[in-house]
């Protein structure tokens, strides 16, 4: 909303020149924005939170003002009064139902003759950024930004019979409005209807055809108070905000709707060459209003916010805002003024005094709040020793967005509905993401552009699937890398890339450094390439993948390069760290044997390992495959492994007689297990 | 007889000394070693040939005397040997260039968030966790979200299909929610993480982004307590110099509520020019206030017991605003070009 310093003038007297504008109005929680000079007059744009609809408007602004400065006098708005209501007209206005309009001032004015604004009105509306129309539309829009009531005006000779009616519309009216478009309505929305056909969407719009024209003889103006929650459906239905929408569906000022048409006959008479015939004023108002009451102990505000103000002080803030306080014993009794819709609790009464009284003189002070033994964040702890150890290693940590596009949720898995946004922002934005996979292949491909060649890559986030119809988030280590591991250097000829028992090492040692009890398990994985797809098992649970990517999927990204990843459920951490306890360590020496053989090709390693530890003898401390050969000198259907084992005894120094004889007693039974030729 | 021996001796270290003192190469020193070891006529092995000379009762005292002289030369040879060839080692070109070991880096906006996290855990607040999808009810009506309010519409919400009232959380306050409806004060908490609104990505805006909200409910907290606390984590993360002001705002949480500026840390204040505050000497840092006592009662907790305050904080807004990053989509682009700056 715009405020004009000048038009301000009105309606308080502000002293000038000793303080800057735009800080007291944020002293008092009114955001400014820009300030423009509009024939050398102030313009401030400023910011309404959504609890002050009272301050939508020049008077509510001046009342808060004179709150901060009492010495500022606030002037009385001045209206053409109407004491009693005029029963000139044969015309009648019903309210069908009080829950949906609880209070409707109308009021006939005859004779008038519509004109252009004179240029004073025509300078404040557009100082407000509202374009002059003529001089009756005018008024019902400097009502508006006045006294913040949205009132709205009638060519009361466009209005089919004496009746105004505001209901429900029926489920197959329709309705021009003012902007030229035509709105199908259903009995969701309320309407101002004549005795034919709706005439206005009630507190959003009025119709085209009964507008204000510059033929318009006689008037009808409408004041009222809709319920909030109607204005506000209608106008987000129909996409149409308006200023009277965006004040209605902040609850406005139930008391105020008559004084705003008696503000506007003051304007629109200010507006004729002669005196007004106004001829009907009618004020339904079946219920009347209930003022609300607060009690409040008079040291609350001090207690609770922590500021030294006395009662009386406290008391005169509120009074200066317009509550009407009453002096009973400790407390007080507060009655809240009708445009104050965001006061419910002493709170807000403590709040109300703070901000007048200063925020700035709030003290400072530490709580000494009862400590309650806070735990070391396991999940912290891990998050941060994974990503100290990845930052050594030379790997960069990304953020990616936990939404992506449907195509990069199916790279990974078929397995849909996937979570989906009712409203994205797009569709690259548009489901909720099933793996970090994608999100690093997206950041891989960016980086290869930008000629990055090396581009190692960690996440933490969230992945998103439905199970049983829930939705079940995980917390996921992803983990990729690609093009150069080391660069070139002139010791040795080349730079070392990336490949495939590389990156297993990284992830090895990641799991090894937490002292996890994973295995690899191979596996079928749609998105890695056949053969170097791996699970992770724990405990017989399956907690990721690792492996490089299809190349299929690969050229699908644009990536020319391989690309290696795992992501890892980052509930493997949480639920295998153990405490680490302290291991006492062999003392004697090791003894080292190497041994040679051919094993068929068809025979993996992961086999021969897992003979390896199902027949390991005691003693046996480690061992390492050392080379690997196949090609000349070797059968075709063999491969050649020099593997290295270490001894030791955990209670004594092991003989080379000794050691021998483990070494060999049990390398022939692997020989003989897995058929090896012994070299 | 052994004394002459001794002398004998004593001029042959002499000698040996003067010879090699002036010998800078290994090949050098080799010949020298010829001239003492030779097995034809090395001054040594001449030495050894005498020894036949030497009465029997004396011999056992000479051998050892000439087995000292030859360990002595011997040593000397090698020490100077291995002088020799450091010094030539010394001569290659160690200003060769190293191994260019890759080095990897934390995101800025985790390490903004662990520096957070830090100064609230030396505090005392613990670190609460909550889901990213979230029910309305968590993210807005426990939070005393008016249904049809448009206070709902300030935090523009993405919803989640197929689920009803499931929206991604706009804040992390919902996971103090559950937290209070799970612990009895006195509360202190942190809850850090994603949270997401449906703005279109710009210089200032993505639509998902960290926050750090903090939640302390316990007898007798004050809004002054609010203020000294933030004013204690502002001046340990920004620096002993900064101040903070409050500034009145509006929450429906919160009761008071507060908007906190910081005094600009770069210029405080003095520079009109200034590239981060813009001139206003102020910098807009994070929303506050009293937690309503709605909520407390939405949470089980009674208002007329215990009080609390709540703070929140945005982890992009303060990277950008400590590292001067000029666009905030560069969080989320993952250019290792940015993400190679910080951490």
């Amino acid at each position: 909303m715009k405020i004009n310093l000048e038009y301000l003038k009105n309606f308080i007297r502000l002293e000038e020149g000793k303080v800057e504008f735009k800080a007291l109005l944020g002293d008092i929680g009114i955001e400014v924005g820009e300030i423009a000079d509009h024939n050398g007059q102030q313009v401030f744009e400023v910011e309404i939170t959504p609890n002050r609809p009272d301050w939508l408007s020049h008077y509510g602004v001046a009342r808060e003002f004179h709150a901060r400065m009492p010495a500022w006098e606030l002037l009385p708005l001045e209206v053409d009064e109407i004491k009693e209501d005029l029963a000139g007209e044969d015309f009648t206005i019903e309210i069908a139902s009080t829950a949906d309009c609880k209070r409707y001032t109308g009021c006939i004015i005859r004779d008038i003759q519509v004109k252009e604004s004179g240029p004073a009105v025509k300078d404040i509306l557009s100082s407000l950024g509202l374009r002059p129309i003529n001089n009756i539309v005018d008024v019902s829009n400097l009502v508006l930004m006045t006294i913040g009531q949205p009132i709205h005006i009638f060519d009361l000779d466009k209005l089919a019979g004496n009746k105004i009616k505001i209901r429900r519309a029926y489920n197959d009216e329709t309705l021009k409005l003012l902007d030229e478009q035509t709105k199908e309505l259903t009995d969701k929305f309320l309407v101002i209807a004549d005795q034919q056909k709706p005439v206005a969407l009630a507190g959003v719009m009025g119709g085209y055809d009964s507008g204000v024209t510059f033929s318009t003889r006689n008037i009808f103006i409408e004041s009222a108070y809709f319920d909030p929650f109607l204005v506000r459906r209608a106008s987000r239905t129909l996409g149409l905000i308006t200023d009277a929408s965006y004040r209605f569906e902040r609850g406005g000022d139930i008391m105020i709707t008559r004084k705003a048409i008696e503000y506007a006959l003051r304007l629109i008479r200010q507006s004729q060459a002669q005196d007004i015939n106004i001829t009907y004023l009618n004020d339904v108002f079946p219920k009347g209003f209930l003022p609300q009451f607060l009690e409040m102990e008079k040291n609350f505000p001090g207690t609770y916010a922590g500021i030294p103000i006395d009662d009386q002080s406290a008391a005169s803030i509120l009074q200066d805002l317009g509550f009407k306080v009453t002096d009973s014993g400790s407390k007080i009794w507060v009655q809240v003024p009708s445009f104050r819709v965001d006061i419910h609790g002493k709170e807000d009464l403590v709040e109300e005094i703070t901000r007048i009284y200063g925020y700035d003189k709030l003290a400072s002070h530490i709580p000494l709040t009862a400590n309650t033994a806070v735990q070391i964040d396991t999940q912290r702890e891990i998050t941060r020793t994974i990503r100290n150890h990845f930052i050594a290693l030379g790997f960069n940590e990304v953020i990616n967005y936990s939404f992506q596009s449907p195509e990069e949720n199916l790279l990974v898995s078929a397995e849909t509905p996937f979570i989906e946004i009712k409203n994205p922002l797009g569709k690259d934005f548009s489901v909720m993401r099933n793996s970090l996979v994608p999100g690093l292949i997206r950041n891989t491909v960016h980086n290869f552009n930008q000629s990055i060649e090396r581009v190692a890559l960690f996440e933490f986030g969230r992945t998103f699937s439905r199970r049983d119809d829930r939705i079940v988030e995980k917390e996921i280590l992803g983990i990729s890398a690609s093009g150069e591991y080391m660069p070139g250097h002139w010791q040795r000829t080349g730079g070392i890339p990336f490949d495939f028992y590389l990156f297993k090492s990284f992830v090895a040692g990641l799991l090894k450094r937490f002292k996890l009890p994973f295995t690899l398990s191979e596996k079928i994985c749609p998105y890695l390439r056949e053969g170097t797809a791996f699970s992770l098992v724990i405990d017989g649970k399956d907690y990721g993948s690792l492996g490089e990517l299809a190349p299929a999927v690969a050229r699908a990204c644009k990536l020319e390069k391989p690309l290696y990843v795992a992501d890892i459920d980052f509930s493997a951490f949480l639920d295998h760290i153990r405490e680490n306890r302290f291991k006492p360590w062999n003392k004697f020496p090791a003894a080292r044997r190497d041994f040679s053989f051919l094993i068929d090709k068809t025979v993996k390693y992961m086999a021969l390992e897992a003979q390896i530890e199902a027949l390991k003898p005691r003693g046996l401390e480690a061992y390492i495959l050392v080379d690997k050969y196949e090609g000349e000198n070797i059968p075709a259907d063999k491969v050649s492994l020099s593997m290295s084992f270490s001894y030791r005894d955990q209670e004594r120094t092991l003989t080379n007689e000794e050691v021998n004889r483990i070494h060999q007693d049990w390398v022939r039974q692997l020989i003989e297990n897995l058929r090896l030729i012994q070299r | 007889m052994i004394d002459g021996l001794k002398e004998q001796v004593d001029r042959i270290i002499e000698t040996f000394v003067a010879e090699s003192g002036s010998i800078q190469t290994v090949d050098n020193l080799r010949s020298l070693k010829e001239k003492y070891f030779s097995r034809k006529k090395g001054i040594i092995t001449d030495f050894y040939a005498s020894l036949k000379d030497i009465p029997v009762p004396d011999k056992p005292a000479a051998g050892k005397l000439i087995n000292e002289l030859k360990t002595r030369i011997e040593e000397k040879l090698a020490v100077q040997e291995k002088e020799i060839l450091s010094r030539a080692e010394r001569a290659s070109d160690f200003t060769l260039p190293g191994i260019d070991l890759p080095i990897g880096h934390a995101h800025l906006l985790s390490r903004i968030r662990e520096q957070i996290e830090d100064i609230f855990l030396d505090m005392g607040y613990e670190i609460a966790y909550g889901p990213e999808i979230e029910s309305e009810y968590y993210n807005f009506t426990a939070l005393n979200f008016l249904e049809n309010h448009p206070a709902r519409d300030e935090q523009d919400t993405f919803f989640i299909k197929d689920f009803a009232n499931t929206i991604l959380r706009t804040h992390t306050s919902p996971v103090q929610v559950r937290y209070m409806q799970t612990h009895k004060p006195p509360i202190k908490i942190i809850s850090p993480g994603k949270v997401f609104r449906k703005d279109e990505p710009d210089a200032t805006h993505t639509p998902v982004f960290h926050q750090v909200e903090g939640l302390l409910v316990d007898k007798g907290i004050t809004f002054s307590h609010l203020k000294g606390t933030l004013e204690l984590f502002i001046k340990s993360f920004f620096g002993k110099d900064v101040n903070l002001r409050f500034r009145p705002s509006f929450f429906p949480f919160t009761e008071p509520s507060a908007e906190v500026d910081i005094s600009c840390f770069l210029c405080f204040g003095k520079d009109p020019q200034c590239r981060i505050c813009k001139g206003s000497g102020w910098l807009e840092i994070l929303g506050s206030g009293m937690v309503h006592p709605q909520v407390l009662l939405n949470c089980g907790i009674m208002p007329d017991i215990y009080s609390g305050f709540a703070f929140g904080m945005g982890i992009e807004r303060i990277a950008l605003l400590k590292h001067e990053v000029i666009d905030l989509r560069m969080f989320y682009e993952n250019d290792l070009r940015f993400n190679s700056q910080f951490g």
